[in-house]
């Protein structure tokens, strides 16, 4: 591992197109602002590993339970449903993600 | 287009049901090629069924099902890479992971996937500052009842 010593504000170059600079220095953390290339992806390390993790153990689970959840799912859309009547529409209820429409 | 799947055999799968992910999922991104299959009895739920590796297949699901104030923002990277033009164009999945104890099923609501209904492109977004869960639990309630 090459291990160098910077100063706030300072940058390292990873080759020609990536470069990391220190942003700010904490007790304990420091601030780090990485300018890389599109397809190169920067991820916090343990989100990274526990998101993998997780889509190893849903892409190999089986499929045992999966009818009793549809059973619940649908128990659940019932009882929200009679829930819903004789209550005004929330409004500014969530509608999914936001996407930017690009200029 | 045929596809050989972990649960329901060699079965016909139609080409709107197809999807590419340019830089596969999370941990298996050498797989582009994946096929949505639904099953009547099975809804809310739909499988994601990988084409070039028939052992591997998600459960995947609404996630507004799941939580109904999820909202996240879509990256300018992402829309490019989706080719995405029109935010109706945006379906969403989580993926759940199955268990035996249903009551302890989640979904991953940290990385969801992002699918462009039109191009049928789609990638699992890693949501880098937010604190949603990689298991979100399906049945809250349930699991705090203990029923």
């Amino acid at each position: 591992m090459l291990i160098l010593t910077r100063k706030l504000g300072e940058t390292i170059k990873i080759g020609d197109e990536i470069s990391v600079k220190i942003i700010e220095l904490g007790r304990h953390f420091v601030k780090i602002g990485i300018e890389a290339p599109r397809n190169v992806k920067v991820h916090r390390e343990e989100i990274y590993d526990r998101i993998r993790e997780e889509n190893i153990l849903a892409g190999k689970a089986g499929d045992s339970g999966l009818s009793e959840a549809v059973r619940l799912f649908k128990a659940r859309g019932q009882a929200m449903k009679k829930a819903a009547q004789g209550e005004p529409e929330v409004d500014g209820a969530s509608d999914g993600p936001v996407v930017r429409k690009k200029n | 287009m045929k596809v050989t799947t972990r649960h329901f055999g060699d079965i016909e799968v139609d080409e709107k049901d197809l999807l590419t992910f340019p830089q596969g999922m999370v941990g298996f991104e050498n797989h582009q090629r994946f096929a949505i299959i639904r099953k009547p009895d099975e809804e809310p739920f739909e499988w994601l069924q990988c084409i070039t590796l028939p052992e591997l297949a998600f459960v995947v699901v609404d996630p507004l099902l799941v939580e109904a104030a999820y909202n996240f923002e879509v990256d300018d990277d992402t829309i490019d890479l989706l080719q995405l033009k029109d935010p109706q164009d945006v379906m969403l999945r989580a993926i759940v992971t199955v268990r035996n104890d249903v009551s302890k099923m989640t979904a991953n609501l940290l990385a969801p996937l992002v699918i462009n209904k039109v191009e049928q492109t789609a990638c699992q977004l890693i949501l880098n500052d937010s604190n949603y869960s990689t298991r979100y639990p399906l049945f809250a309630d349930n699991a705090a009842t203990g029923s």
